[in-house]
């Protein structure tokens, strides 16, 4: 009998001291973690890369006393993933967190982001509809959503203002098709000094990617299952690029070359325009000419769009705060305040329609006289083809761009896009079979 | 405890215990240090793109499998030690080892559930004579079964734990799947012994319990053929004691009444004798006397020879009976068949009565009341039993009345356990069959 109490009186011991050594463990205030990294997602330089978190935070702690939001500052783009990654093996996770691209699926696939179907449904405050479609479906995959967008990044096309005066050539108008912008690179590369080769160059930088989609082709299906090259638009718009490319004497343009100001047009992102547009990065590039943009030009089939790159948002499934997490969420996106600051202070644009249309928006871009106005943006945002953020997706493009940089103007380009369409499918496939 | 030769069932589950705790703690540490060494060489984002899922804390489940092992040890020391035999303490053991071993399975992402198999063992020894060891059975299989990963994997995102091998440098990859496969075969091993020492030690129990039986049953038969002897013994004494009684009161009246009567009657023709030719009345009146006198003798002499059994007494039964019916013939005028194929009718003293007064007591009522003409008398011998028919062709009737000769005839019947029916059809039926007691009947 003795022993047998000695036994309980054992068991009841070990239990209270495991009891206690938890009750010490457990978190004493609300602290939602944020993850972010410093700096610029679009490879800009920013000043004060904290400022418009800053001041969400400060107002969601405003909102919702007693709840604090923490981050790690200093955490630079490149190595943001591994440190992600760590902390999801550490098992400290962030609460809410800025996803990369490269990351998205495989940390749907990981089951570390929380569904946020459910959030949308219920939150009877929230309207997904307040955001650019396109955009807001970034953060959508295999029919679920993931994520909401926190920065929209449209791609634009860079004209060198001085050049084409100087060569009194017109800015083509916003509505420009790809004829228009063919004749005008002609005129631009034609050999004014009759030495064979083109003093002047038409376009730097301009991807087949963009070509495609001015001509609405779809490249890959959103879940990266899918690719579709095999079709007479794809092959269309991969002729006007071997088109525009043979007008520069098939060259190879350098920076150089585009930075003293030899080139009249290249591929821009909105991040590089603004930041190069303004003080103090203004005086860092691009101070021998003039120069705008506007936007791509339209295939036959389709329209002045380009593709809309996007920072989203997520939280993780792991964390236990998540209703206070989806709440810091919408202050960072769903917010119009917080936006419109992003939008202000950032060299970005905003996710929501409102935020783009509004009237203090529209005075971004008058301050220099510029020839893009508010609206051209938003037309962008709104009719733009969202980058797709499967896992494999920068791999694809690269194994599209070493075949498609081979073809020349005379070559068989359907055959070519056949073979391409057989090896991409394979390729999608053996990417897929490794999640 | 139970054992097969040297191997005793303890050290079996003792080993087992080892093996599966091992597995446990060192599948959850291997992976906190694999987990750790990748983010200390900053290969995390490596890992993490070719990870299926992802443990959670991986300290916090190596803690827990700590604890949990020390709670299995506890568990099987509070049952094996015998403090305790209420089952209820028994059974909850249990469920906490079940409820440990499921979390620890789930936290180890299904790389390892022969701690089941553990707790399985256990509780099939110690269940094993509870109605209750049928849903064990079930609970295990269909547990054991869905927490095998590779079934679980076809399901749900779980890692596998070549994932964290495959990190280690490829020397020792090699022995650590090794330890690995090892701990998960040898549970099983270990577990498949557990059953083999069962199933003996329950043939064994079988075989004993059958031997039991066959001792009761030898016992049982033997009891209950004594109680059958008991019984007759009984019987035989009753029978003997009424007999005896009648006997005693017959002699008793001969000898009293019978005697004074006699004397009486010696007196009378003393009297007789002595009143000479003188008075002819007195000795008209003496003569009278004497007459009564010895009908009276005769009157208790047949009323002794009624209480003794009488006509079997002095005839056979077959010729008692063929001597009742032609007097009954003669007296009635009616017409008897007497049908007897058995010339030896030769059975117990009260046996033959019951007969002769059944077939009496028959031939009276169908004369008296059925007014028959002719009467069939049948009385054949089966074996074993003795089968009286007797048919008269009388007015019969309608409802049975069972007056004091027919109530006679059933209880006479009763007492030697033999069956009567009475039937009116055309004319009256009686039917009795009469059981004979064995061995008695003689030539």
């Amino acid at each position: 009998m003795r022993k047998n109490r000695k036994v309980f009186l054992t068991a009841i011991l070990f239990i209270a001291v495991i009891g206690i050594f938890f009750y010490i463990c457990r978190p004493k205030d609300t602290v939602i973690e944020f993850a972010m990294f410093n700096g610029s997602n679009w490879d800009v330089a920013v000043q004060e890369s904290y400022s418009v978190i800053d001041k969400a935070i400060e107002k969601f702690e405003k909102e919702h006393k007693g709840v604090k939001i923490k981050y790690s500052g200093g955490i630079q783009k490149e190595d943001y993933s591994e440190w992600m990654s760590e902390r999801i093996l550490k098992d400290k996770m962030p609460d809410i967190f800025m996803v990369l691209d490269e990351d998205f699926e495989n940390y749907i696939n990981l089951g570390l982001i929380e569904n946020l179907d459910r959030y949308v449904m219920e939150d009877r405050s929230f309207d997904i509809n307040k955001y650019y479609t396109e955009i807001a479906n970034s953060g959508v995959f295999s029919g679920h959503r993931y994520a909401l967008p926190y920065e929209a990044m449209p791609t634009l096309m860079f004209v060198n203002r001085t050049l084409l005066e100087k060569l009194h050539v017109d800015i083509p108008s916003n509505d420009y098709t790809f004829d228009d912008f063919y004749r005008i690179c002609r005129m631009i590369t034609l050999d004014r000094d009759l030495d064979g080769s083109p003093d002047y160059f038409g376009i730097y930088k301009y991807d087949w990617i963009n070509a495609a989609l001015s001509n609405d082709v779809e490249i890959f299906s959103k879940d990266g299952k899918k690719s579709y090259f095999n079709q007479d638009k794809f092959a269309e718009s991969i002729r006007f690029v071997k088109s525009l490319e043979s007008l520069n004497g098939n060259k190879n343009i350098t920076k150089e070359q585009f930075d003293s100001g030899k080139v009249a047009f290249s591929q821009m992102s909105l991040a590089e325009y603004r930041t190069y547009k303004s003080y103090p990065y203004k005086i860092k590039k691009y101070t021998g000419f003039a120069w705008d943009c506007i936007p791509m030009p339209a295939g036959n089939s389709g329209n002045n769009v380009s593709m809309i790159d996007s920072l989203d948002i997520a939280i993780s499934s792991r964390s236990n705060k998540k209703k206070l997490a989806w709440e810091f969420l919408k202050t960072l996106t769903y917010d119009t305040e917080i936006q419109q600051t992003l939008y202000n202070e950032m060299p970005v644009a905003s996710v929501l329609k409102e935020v783009m249309e509004s009237k203090e928006s529209e005075n971004i871009f008058k301050e220099d006289e510029d020839i893009i106005d508010s609206k051209l943006i938003c037309h962008i945002l709104e009719n733009g083809i969202a980058k797709p953020k499967f896992s494999g997706y920068e791999g694809a493009i690269s194994l599209v761009d070493s075949k498609i940089s081979k073809l020349n103007l005379g070559d068989d380009i359907e055959n070519a896009l056949r073979i391409l369409q057989r090896q991409m499918s394979k390729y999608l496939i053996q990417e897929r079979g490794k999640t | 405890m139970k054992s097969i030769g040297n191997l005793k069932i303890n050290t079996v589950l003792e080993t087992m215990l080892v093996i599966s705790l091992a597995a446990i703690i060192l599948i959850s540490g291997f992976i906190w240090i694999v987990t750790q060494s990748v983010v200390s060489i900053h290969e995390a984002k490596l890992f993490l793109s070719n990870a299926v899922n992802v443990p959670g804390n991986t300290l916090h489940i190596f803690i827990f499998t700590v604890i949990s092992s020390i709670c299995f040890i506890l568990t099987f020391c509070i049952r094996n030690s015998n403090i305790t035999n209420d089952t209820r303490i028994i059974f909850a053991t249990f469920a906490l080892e079940f409820v440990l071993g499921l979390i620890c399975i789930i936290l180890l992402n299904f790389n390892y559930n022969g701690i089941l198999l553990w707790t399985f063992a256990n509780a099939l020894i110690y269940m094993k004579r509870n109605k209750y060891m049928p849903i064990v059975v079930v609970i295990a299989m269909i547990s054991y079964l869905l927490t095998t990963h590779e079934l679980v994997k076809l399901f749900i995102n779980v890692f596998d734990i070549s994932s964290y091998i495959e990190v280690c440098s490829q020397s020792i990859q090699t022995l650590i799947y090794f330890i690995y496969n090892a701990l998960n075969l040898m549970t099983v091993v270990c577990f498949i012994l557990c059953c083999i020492i069962i199933i003996v030690s329950k043939e064994e129990i079988i075989e004993k319990n059958l031997e039991l039986n066959k001792r009761l049953e030898i016992a049982n038969t033997d009891l209950q053929r004594t109680n059958e002897e008991l019984e007759k013994s009984l019987m035989d004494n009753a029978r003997l004691a009424e007999i005896r009684e009648r006997n005693r009161i017959a002699r008793e009246i001969h000898d009293t009444l019978g005697h004074t009567l006699t004397g009486l009657a010696a007196g009378i023709d003393a009297c007789i004798a002595l009143a000479g030719d003188d008075k002819p009345a007195l000795r008209n009146q003496l003569d009278l006397l004497s007459k009564v006198s010895r009908n009276g003798i005769k009157d208790i002499r047949m009323s002794v020879s009624s209480l003794r059994p009488d006509a079997p007494e002095r005839l056979n039964l077959k010729n008692a009976i063929e001597e009742l019916v032609e007097n009954t013939k003669r007296v009635a005028g009616v017409n008897i068949n007497l049908d007897c194929d058995t010339i030896n009718l030769k059975f117990d003293e009260d046996e033959e009565m019951a007969i002769y007064r059944i077939v009496q007591e028959s031939l009276t009522n169908a004369i008296r009341h059925g007014k028959a003409k002719n009467i069939d008398v049948s009385i054949k011998k089966n074996y074993g039993s003795i089968n009286l028919l007797i048919c008269d062709d009388g007015i019969g009737c309608e409802k049975i009345e069972a007056g004091f000769g027919l109530r006679h005839i059933r209880e006479r019947v009763n007492m030697l356990k033999g069956q009567v029916n009475f039937g009116s059809d055309e004319g009256f039926k009686v039917e009795a069959m009469i059981p004979i007691r064995w061995g008695e009947e003689y030539d």
